[in-house]
């Protein structure tokens, strides 16, 4: 009995210290990130200068428009696309423009163009103006300068 | 948005408004061997009210639209929801890789001026030989 405690105790301890018997299971942490984009915009307001020849956010009672861009995992690319005016009035030959600066770095100058650009942060935010000039004055109506903004991958 | 009334010799100016959309992820691609792919989109209303929104096939990829079908196109999102937006891509051959750029936006009651979308570009590629 004593003989076979021992071989026990020599066999239990053998495999204890057997380091083929050692079992290891790894610990990890896992995350999938994916770039998503949210986009807030309040809206401007246009308002005529002393003669109406023209409108501007910039001008005496007017607003620019915000964009707050969120983006989670991942910088994203910004595009304004031309901007466009519409009315109840005559806007032909009417070229309407806008402009956008953020903390974040982005300066654009005012332009009639479509124009992109790089977020670097996650997190921006952008003050957009727009404006557009007749030099015949405009006339009574409703006017709206609009661009779409876009945030892609 | 900029908006302007001028009327003679009053001004009114417009009011402000907020718009608003999330979409992720920007960039999604998948294989498969059948002649379909599938994707999900997550879609975000973060506003505090429930509004409509539209997903869609961009116009840089009109060519697609036929091959594309998105579930649903139209939803109507609870305040501060996500949802999920199935967009299927059809019709592929083997070897077949189709790229198409679905975004989203909300359906506006009037005319906005700064138009918020976000859009995703999708990469769906069939294994096989191209025939």
């Amino acid at each position: 009995m004593l003989k076979y405690l021992l071989a026990s105790a020599v066999s239990v301890a053998g495999a204890l210290t057997f380091p083929a018997s050692i079992q290891a299971e790894p610990i990890n942490f896992r995350a999938t990130l994916l770039v998503s984009c949210i986009i807030v915009v309040t809206d401007g307001a246009l308002a005529p200068n002393g003669d109406y020849t023209l409108l501007s956010s910039e001008n005496t009672g007017g607003l620019p428009a915000t964009a707050t861009v969120t983006a989670l995992g991942g910088a994203p690319r910004l595009t304004f696309t031309a901007p466009t005016i519409t009315s109840s009035a005559d806007v032909t030959g009417v070229t309407p423009q806008i402009r956008y600066v953020s903390p974040g770095g982005a300066n654009q100058p005012y332009t009639s163009s479509q124009t992109t650009y790089n977020q670097s942060g996650l997190l921006g935010t952008y003050t957009v103006n727009a404006q557009a000039s007749k030099p015949t004055g405009f006339n009574v109506g409703t006017y709206t300068i609009g661009t779409v903004l876009t945030c892609s991958g | 948005m900029f908006g302007l009334r001028v009327i003679a010799p009053l001004l009114l100016v417009t009011s402000t408004a907020a718009m608003a959309v999330g979409l992720g992820p920007l960039e999604k691609s998948g294989v498969t061997a059948t002649e379909a792919k599938g994707f999900y989109l997550t879609l975000t209303n973060p506003y505090k009210q429930p509004f409509r929104f539209r997903t869609f096939v961009d116009e840089e990829t009109p060519a697609l639209e036929g091959r594309v079908r998105i579930f649903p196109e139209v939803a109507l999102m609870a305040p501060e929801s996500n949802r999920k937006v199935l967009v299927v891509v059809r019709d592929l051959v083997p070897g077949e890789q189709v790229d198409v750029r679905v975004c989203a936006e909300r359906i506006e009651n009037k005319e906005v001026v700064v138009h918020a979308r976000v859009c995703s570009k999708l990469s769906a590629r069939r294994v096989g030989t191209v025939r």
